[in-house]
């Protein structure tokens, strides 16, 4: 069985084959997270139809759940219950065999490399570790599908190259599905496949360069030393010749012209020390396909709360 | 066939004790609760109820009560009750906070059925309650109040009676509340008017008639503390520990049992949406 | 192989400070408990004398001696008491005691006396004013003939119904006649101005003198006899609990 999970959101068709994995690129509020809340059969889906597993999420939700691993966006641990103590009750709660549980618990801990903090207070946690518990615990119920909700948000460096590897390796060693939403261009690059979504609409469902190549164009990226030269260019490609990194990149209709061009200018020479053609990157096609770049974030109510607790908050927890 | 409703069946009580577990953990885990537990006892036993204690002294002619008990024995039940009530709602505001901070996305995402969550909750806030209520009891002897192994049997269905009553309130105002005040909000609005309408802490004179309460009382008081059904929770409950009761047992015991049923029953509507 | 130490210090370690706090919290409220809940022990103590209001006079209970004390039963219990506090007992005879049906006429005041003793038994009226140790149980007794046509009812009890002794008579088929004085009422069964005397059995007992025969009465409840400290005065209830060989749990309260 080829498919581990299809849903449907307006008129398109996204499939989400076993053992793939597949990125929901989106700005914030273009409904990823109510994509992910239908297939976790916490909303009930307006129109459409959402299957995972082969399993209709209106009809049996029950068994949707239990095929589907998931991580929500926010932490959804107990902070004061210990990390072992979150993963025992998470198992509980799927209806893991008595003589399954620790076992399963203890590979989740290796998996995520927190075996040694299984008896410290998730509360003592920091955000990363939490997100790592979160990807253990959700594997503890040996889901084909694993959704991930922006997993890598608002963690450092390490913490998202941690999480990345232990994804590839479920991915690797245990075949599962993985299904990510991100806002973040760079973590969808990797995918097998990429589906864009704005305004509760998908906008595009394609391999990341497949997409690339539907935009069509090269970028000319020239590393100029010479200021002179530099402002030449700018001055010739106005808009549509920008700095960034060190480099001058220039968005051309005819990219291998123009390098030839430079190439051939004895002006330039000696002053251009890198010519390269660069594939745009997907923030390039989704700003072609939505119209606009990736919006920012406010702070929702929640988050306000949040701040508020943190900061002493009433007495009770 | 048989075979998989006897699993459907173990797996549902396995939820409903996941539930159940960790609410128990996390109270054995916050220490704030833990103090108050143990000192809302000494409180109101050791330093209130002994220090009001030679007011109602009675003796002939001495007195207008003429009751078989200390005062000091007549608030030991009251305060177990107090001891009850906290905790079950505390326990059970707590599911505000599961819900904003995300904890109850992961229970209500698991293939676990949201009554088999409840009950849980429910259970877990009652143990909570229950095992808090009983703390007051070591505190009998001080009082004076013999406990027996079948006193402390049958002081366990008032005292649970009123735990799975205020867990479930709990429950109802934390499902149906969108934004969190803190618990002093439900402790001024909610548990204290409801303990001190309850013939607890002072005596409704316990001799006297409806007719000569409404003489002695203002009459919104006396309507206030007979339409309280806590007042019922605490009239078993004394009858059970110190053999006294002020009200008709039929009438207390029927309205404890639907203090029981209607919370529950409308906690559960609520929960389930 | 752990030891007892680590096994019972293992599941509170898992709890953490937790663990430390109920155990410490139990501590105190077991600690707490055993604070004294009022001064009326140490009253006795400072004043170094034990005072115990008590009728006139209730043999074999109670029975006066010339030097102003009495001998009896309930005067042993009240002299153990005394020597379980380490103070002596002093007799405070209250003569008003016993005269007349409603005990709120006797004029005993609690500020007479620490202990009260002398036919108290346990009831609703009893328990409302005192806290009780019942030291026995009495039942209803006849002393003398069962098929006389007088029957005396004799009952220097405070806290017993006189009603259902009266009316317990009119069921025998008898009339009853009140007595209220001890030697009047053994001089009446003596002389035969009645028949028989109901009465509880220890004083039933005394008055049949060894010469009459005493029928148990099954027919009404069996009563108990205490000693009693007033309302509230928990300390020393508690001594006296100590010192008064108890009968019966259920009775005790």
């Amino acid at each position: 069985m080829p498919t581990a999970a299809s849903r449907r959101s307006r008129a398109s068709t996204c499939r989400v084959p076993h053992g793939s994995f597949v990125a929901l690129l989106g700005p914030n509020g273009a409904g990823k997270t109510t994509l992910v809340h239908i297939l976790c059969t916490l909303l009930r889906p307006t129109g459409g139809e959402a299957r995972v597993a082969g399993h209709d999420v209106r009809k049996v939700p029950r068994d949707v759940r239990r095929a589907l691993g998931l991580v929500f966006q926010e932490p959804s641990l107990d902070d004061r219950l210990t990390v072992f103590e979150n993963l025992i009750f998470h198992a509980r709660l799927y209806g893991v065999r008595r003589r399954d549980r620790r076992p399963r618990a203890w590979a989740a801990l290796e998996l995520v490399e927190l075996s040694d903090w299984a008896n410290a207070t998730v509360a003592t946690l920091s955000r990363g570790m939490k997100r790592r518990l979160e990807i253990g615990r959700a594997m503890l119920h040996e889901p084909s599908l694993l959704v991930l909700d922006e997993p890598t948000t608002g963690l450092d460096v390490q913490s998202r190259r941690r999480i990345w590897d232990y994804l590839e390796k479920l991915r690797r060693e245990q075949g599962v599905t993985l299904l990510l939403t991100t806002h973040q261009i760079g973590e969808a690059e990797d995918a097998d496949t990429v589906a864009i979504i704005d305004h509760g609409c998908l906008q595009a469902v394609d391999t990341p360069a497949n997409l690339r190549r539907r935009l069509g164009q090269q970028l000319v990226s020239l590393q100029v030393s010479d200021r002179a030269l530099a402002r030449r260019l700018t001055a010739r490609f106005g808009r549509r010749a920008w700095e960034q990194g060190g480099a001058l990149w220039i968005d051309s209709e005819r990219p291998r012209a123009l390098m030839q061009e430079l190439l051939d200018d004895p002006e330039a020479w000696g002053k251009i020390d890198g010519l390269q053609l660069v594939d745009p990157s997907l923030e390039e096609v989704f700003v072609s396909l939505t119209g606009h770049g990736l919006r920012d974030q406010t702070a929702d109510p929640r988050e306000r709360l949040l701040g508020f607790a943190k900061a002493g908050g009433e007495h009770t927890r | 066939m048989i075979g998989r409703a006897i699993q459907a069946v173990v797996d549902y009580l396995g939820a409903v004790h996941a539930v159940w577990l960790r609410e128990v953990l996390r109270m054995l885990r916050d220490s704030g609760q833990i103090v108050g537990a143990f000192s809302r006892p000494v409180l109101w036993v050791m330093i209130f109820g002994i220090g009001l204690t030679p007011y109602f002294r009675t003796g002939l002619r001495e007195t207008t009560f003429m009751v078989p008990f200390t005062y000091v024995q007549f608030i030991l039940p009251a305060v177990v009750v107090l001891n009850v009530i906290y905790p079950a709602v505390q326990s059970a505001v707590s599911l505000i906070w599961d819900r904003e901070f995300g904890f109850v996305r992961e229970v209500f995402a698991s293939p676990t059925p949201r009554s088999a969550v409840f009950l849980g909750k429910l259970f877990g806030g009652a143990t909570i309650a229950l095992a808090q209520g009983l703390l007051v009891l070591v505190l009998a002897p001080a009082a004076n109040v013999p406990v027996a192994y079948s006193t402390f049997l049958a002081a366990l269905i008032p005292m649970a009676a009123a735990a799975l009553a205020f867990t479930a309130i709990g429950l109802f105002l934390a499902a149906r509340m969108s934004s969190f005040q803190g618990f002093g909000v439900f402790a001024n609005t909610l548990i204290l008017p409801a303990f001190f309408l309850a013939s607890s802490i002072f005596p409704l004179d316990p001799s006297l008639t409806m007719e000569q309460a409404l003489q002695t009382f203002p009459a919104w008081l006396v309507f206030l503390v007979h339409a309280n059904p806590v007042t019922y929770a605490i009239d078993e409950l004394r009858w059970v520990m110190i053999e006294y009761r002020q009200f008709d047992a039929t009438t207390a015991r029927l309205v404890l049992v639907g203090f029981v049923l209607v919370p529950v029953a409308a906690a559960y509507h609520a929960f389930r949406r | 192989m752990p030891s007892v130490a680590e096994r019972l210090v293992k599941p509170v370690r898992r709890l953490g400070r937790s663990g430390i706090l109920i155990v410490c919290g139990l501590a105190a409220l077991v600690g707490v408990r055993q604070l004294p809940p009022d001064a009326s022990l140490s009253q006795v103590r400072e004043a170094e004398v034990l005072l115990v209001c008590a009728p006139p006079g209730l043999p074999p209970l109670l029975t006066p001696q010339a030097d102003g004390g009495f001998a009896g039963r309930e005067a042993e219990l009240v002299r153990a008491v005394a020597a379980q506090i380490g103070v002596p007992a002093q007799w405070n005879t209250q003569p008003g005691w016993g005269r007349g049906a409603d005990p709120s006429d006797w004029g005993v005041r609690p500020s007479a006396c620490n202990v009260a003793a002398g036919g108290i038994v346990a009831s609703e009226r009893t328990r409302a004013l005192m806290d009780l140790v019942v030291y026995d149980r009495a039942p209803w007794a006849l002393a003398g003939d069962p098929g006389a046509e007088t029957i005396g009812l004799y009952l220097p009890f405070w806290g017993i119904d006189r009603g259902t002794g009266a009316r317990a008579i009119r069921e025998m088929g008898a009339r009853p006649r009140f007595l209220f004085e001890a030697a009047h009422a053994r001089d009446a069964l003596q002389n035969g101005q009645v028949g028989a005397i109901l009465t509880l059995r220890p004083v039933a007992r005394w008055l049949a003198g060894g010469d009459r025969r005493v029928d148990r009465v099954e027919a009404l409840p069996v009563q108990s006899l205490a000693i009693a400290t007033w309302k509230g005065r928990t300390t020393l209830n508690r001594a006296v609990r100590r010192a008064v060989p108890q009968a019966g749990s259920a009775a005790a309260r």
